[in-house]
């Protein structure tokens, strides 16, 4: 009988090291993926990356070469004191959406579902909303004739109203930015097991003891990361400070606009814009290590 | 149908073909020729040879991560070769962008379209032949038919159970007349029942539509069950291509025979040859006979094989000298209602097991002895591959 | 003592119900009824801290006064008519709504090609890609105006509307990447691969099974660049020049003059849209999550 056994052979391990075969030539499948990849890159590269780039290089070669500009900035206090005012305003905001912030996220994880995407919509409508109506909103309210005048009057005995004032800039951009923070930690909550303070208060610990020392803790990377992404977005702004605030709260966008508006010095407006470029981009390099925030732009 | 689509094409070949595809015409439907494939430097598949004839149903076997379905995709055409040929119907396709193979694939997981309905399902293929409305409508009413699928062909595949999408993909595999058909597990997602239930309607299916089909599964029963022949792969190497009965019978080394059934598997050396090959077994006193005939290429350092129900058990020494026999002592026995399964263990400490049918109603308690014994025949002398 | 697992009471329905225990959470002592209702009333401000001041916008622009007051002096549709017989507010309207739609255009295409890019390669540069197409969303809008404006004003392309949405539509971008992306990861690339053995080419298998599976992601994607366009209020401030004043821009230029109910005109219709089009996408997902239940 002759075996009908057709092919035998050693496994490569048996085998005298099968040298590399000599490859074929490659089909031309990649080519689709290379050109959605490539079409992408090259369109970015011309209306995003060119001018990006011009700009940068404005700070170093007008008016002249070299880094006068940067010396220019950092030897003049004004500058200075631009750079304290837009840091100074972008903690205050910061500290206080995260503070504002949480309650609300800890109360939307902790309702029904149902609730919980009601309520939601009231956060993600003003997040919509133009943040130039936004601004132009809160010069109503708090104008000479506004609302929260009106309302303070009897309390402060003012009848003046808060604009233009840094407390206008703050409660502005407060506004505007503290859907940030509800958003991302409320996308923390959402994860931390629901049953874990209970379970705390079953070993013993208190309401209070058992929010502080097992939720909070869980939270604290949302906090942290949330905080840090308002005040990086804060630094940057320009129209609620031009609207709302006073010469005394102008940011350091501000002064970029007015370099190149009223001084028509574009190598300075360049050069602010680096710096504030260098420190959004390191601050957000930062609070992607700190923590992946997800979920951020698919609200 | 087929016939005369193939026929047609066949009328137009002239020998002006390279001699690699004259070849391919003559060794059957699907041939592939020495297929490398490395991902970076690590090989995937390893000189792939087969050849696949009209109407076969060849399955390849092996664990997960032994290229089985690597060769499948090459085939397919959505891996490359790093090297070597492919050829479909007599024709190289190697470089053939995969929509032009005319193959139809059942995926794992069926990878229905899950924004079309079964009937639009099934008429994609047709339709992107650009083939009219009314008559796609014709061929797929024919298969809804012959899938049992008529009552559902408005359903979105989400409305369906596992077996019916598993119908759907094969429907929609089939229905455009594939020069070949590839199933890469399609089987796996089902509960244990069903896959029993469709391995039948599978094999009844392919019967009738007379496909030539490429398997690939690492269920060795569902391969015994629906093949005619089996290709075993172990690390990217294809070790044995084989029907069912000759695998099992007569594997051509050990990684083989353990991959399919149960087998007893020991460490020996070849001692001696002529009419019989003689060979000394590790935990076995004195030396077995095998059958020539059962010959290999390993010279030294092979294994001893031997299924555990070829093996005899009584409590005295066979008197015949054509019997190999080994004193044992019993370890445990597992009932496992039709057949008992006995633990042995010899002199020397080799373990063995015997099956024997329930029936025989034979009570071996653990520290009695017994004889073990089977013919040159039933054993096997092979190369070790692990 | 051990009983026959077979003689124990028989198997079924139990014959007495177990007192169910009182569902919910622990017994609230006073201090944590304290608790929540003062959360609550946390919530609530906060609530009405975020929504009044829009509210207050859509209330001013039914004031039948010429000036900003609240409480309203009277109800009236007056600074509608005022709104849509100026010539100059309308145009800027259409303006708006023609670079917000040309930018979504844009940024939906380049976005959607990139993300199904980004998902089927395995170059190891795909990071980078990603970086590239994402950083729009990072960098400060202030440092994007300067850039154009650099820009534009070297090309002489100040106030040209199509540039502008050109450079809109990088802002967009980065919101149809990700939109589109999280879409992908949910789509099995084993459809695609199907698709071609069952003889579709390429095109034809990005256009019939691809795509069809994307379009409420990219239409999420596509509403988020429309709405990021139609509102922006930075960079037109520095290239719109005297012919790309858009609503936005206009808005800008008259709050710094007079403050009229007419400008609440103006920011209720940029509410309205962008709110509009918000509540439309919700829509079209809560449909298809209908549908995908069925």
């Amino acid at each position: 009988m002759t075996a009908r056994t057709t092919i035998t052979r050693l496994p490569p391990g048996g085998d005298p090291a099968p040298g590399r075969v000599a490859p074929r030539a490659r089909g031309r499948r990649p080519t689709f993926v290379t050109m959605a990849l490539g079409l992408p890159v090259a369109f970015m590269a011309i209306v995003y990356a060119y001018p990006v780039g011009k700009m940068l290089m404005k700070s170093v070669t007008e008016p002249k070469a070299g880094f006068g500009n940067f010396t220019e900035a950092a030897t003049d206090s004004t500058i200075w004191d631009v750079l304290w005012v837009t840091v100074r305003l972008s903690l205050e905001v910061a500290v206080l959406t995260v503070v504002l912030g949480f309650p609300v996220a800890y109360f939307l994880a902790r309702t029904s579902a149902r609730k919980a995407r009601f309520l939601s919509l009231l956060v993600v409508i003003p997040f919509w909303t133009s943040i130039l109506v936004r601004s132009f909103a809160w010069i109503v309210l708090l104008g000479d004739n506004g609302l929260v005048t009106k309302v303070l009057d009897p309390l402060t005995g003012d009848s003046q109203g808060l604009l233009y004032s840094e407390s206008a800039v703050v409660i502005a951009m407060t506004h505007i930015l503290l859907p940030f923070p509800i958003l991302i930690i409320k996308g923390t909550l959402d994860q931390i097991d629901a049953s874990l303070p209970r379970a705390a208060r079953s070993l013993g610990a208190g309401p209070v003891r058992a929010f502080v020392q097992v939720y909070l803790p869980l939270a604290v990377p949302a906090i942290v990361s949330s905080g840090m992404l308002v005040f990086v977005i804060g630094l940057g702004f320009y129209v609620t400070p031009a609207l709302v605030g006073g010469p005394k709260q102008s940011t350091i966008a501000v002064v970029i606009a007015q370099n190149v508006q009223v001084n028509f010095d574009w190598g300075m407006a360049a050069t602010l814009a680096t710096m504030l470029l260098v420190l959004a981009t390191a601050l957000t390099l930062v609070v992607r290590r700190l923590t992946k925030v997800k979920g951020l732009v698919s609200l | 149908m087929t016939e005369q689509g193939r026929a047609g094409r066949g009328a137009q070949m002239t020998d002006e073909r390279p001699a690699g595809e004259r070849r391919a015409e003559t060794a059957g439907q699907v041939v592939f020729d020495g297929v490398h494939k490395w991902y970076g430097d690590a090989p995937a598949v390893h000189d792939f040879d087969l050849a696949i004839g009209k109407g076969e149903f060849v399955t390849l076997l092996g664990p997960s991560g032994s290229g089985k379905t690597t060769s499948l995709r090459i085939l397919a055409g959505l891996e490359s070769a790093t090297a070597g040929e492919v050829y479909l119907a007599g024709r190289a396709v190697t470089d053939e962008v995969p929509e032009k193979r005319n193959i139809g694939l059942v995926f794992q997981n069926y990878a229905l379209f899950p924004h079309m309905t079964v009937a639009q399902n099934i008429a994609f293929p047709l339709r992107m032949r650009r083939m009219k409305k009314a008559e796609a409508q014709g061929h797929v009413d024919r298969v809804l038919a012959m899938t049992q699928l008529t009552p559902f062909r408005d359903r979105y595949p989400r409305q369906l159970s596992g077996g019916q999408q598993q119908r759907v993909a094969l429907a929609r595999a089939f229905v455009f007349d594939p020069s070949v058909l590839l199933m890469d597990e399609p089987l796996g997602a089902l509960d244990r029942n069903l896959r029993d239930h469709m391995r039948l309607e599978l094999k009844s299916l392919q019967r009738r539509i007379g496909a030539t089909v490429l398997y690939v599964t690492h269920d060795q029963d569902e391969a015994l069950a629906l093949s005619d022949r089996i290709g075993v792969m172990h690390q990217g190497v294809l070790q044995q291509t084989a029907p069912p009965d000759e695998l099992y019978e007569k594997p051509v080394n050990s990684f083989v025979a353990r991959f399919l059934g149960q087998s007893i598997c020991l460490p020996a050396t070849r001692v001696e040859q002529g009419a019989h090959t003689v060979v000394e077994v590790e935990g076995i006193a004195g030396r077995i006979l095998v059958d020539a005939e059962n010959d290999c290429s390993a010279e030294t350092g092979g294994e001893f094989m031997i299924r555990p129900e070829r093996i005899r058990i009584g409590t005295d020494r066979p008197d015949t000298a054509e019997r190999n026999a080994v004193a044992c002592t019993v370890a445990a026995q597992v009932y496992l209602g039709p057949q008992i399964e006995v633990h042995l263990r010899t002199e020397q400490g080799a373990e063995m097991q015997v099956i024997v049918p329930s029936a025989a109603k034979a009570d071996y308690a653990a520290g009695s002895a017994h004889w073990l014994s089977w013919t040159a025949r039933d054993c096997r002398f092979l190369a070790r591959v692990n | 003592m051990s009983v026959p697992a077979s003689t124990v009471e028989a198997p079924g329905v139990p014959r007495t119900r177990p007192p169910t225990r009182r569902r919910g959470r622990l017994p609230a002592t006073p201090m944590e009824r304290a608790l929540h209702w003062s959360l609550l009333g946390v919530v609530t401000l906060v609530f009405a801290f975020l929504v009044i001041p829009i509210l207050i916008v859509v209330l001013e622009s039914f004031n039948s006064a010429d000036y900003l007051s609240f409480p309203l002096e009277g109800w009236s549709l007056h600074h509608y008519r005022r709104f849509f017989a100026d010539s100059a507010w309308v145009e800027a309207t259409l303006l708006s709504a023609r670079i917000a739609l040309l930018a979504a255009v844009i940024a939906t295409v380049v976005g959607t090609v990139a993300a199904w890019g980004l998902a089927r390669s395995t170059s190891r540069g795909k990071g980078l890609v990603f970086a590239l197409l994402y950083s729009p969303l990072v960098i400060p809008i202030i440092v994007l105006a300067m850039s154009y404006y650099f820009t534009f004003a070297d090309y002489k392309l100040i106030g040209q509307w199509q540039m502008v949405a050109v450079a809109y539509s990088v802002m967009g971008i980065p919101y149809v990447l990700v939109s589109v992306s999280s879409a992908l990861q949910q789509f099995d690339p084993e459809l695609e691969n199907a698709a071609r053995t069952l003889g579709a080419g390429m095109t034809r298998t990005l256009l019939r099974i691809t795509l069809p599976s994307l379009t409420s992601a990219i239409s999420a994607g596509a509403l988020f660049a429309f709405v990021i366009a139609f509102d922006e209020a930075v960079i037109i401030l520095f290239v719109a020049g005297n012919d790309s004043v858009t609503l936005a821009r206009k808005l800008w230029d008259s709050v710094r003059y007079d403050l009229t109910p007419t400008l609440a005109v103006a920011g209720t219709i940029l509410i309205a849209v962008c709110v509009g089009l918000f509540c439309l996408s919700e829509l079209i997902k809560t449909i298809r999550e209908r549908r995908e239940r069925r």
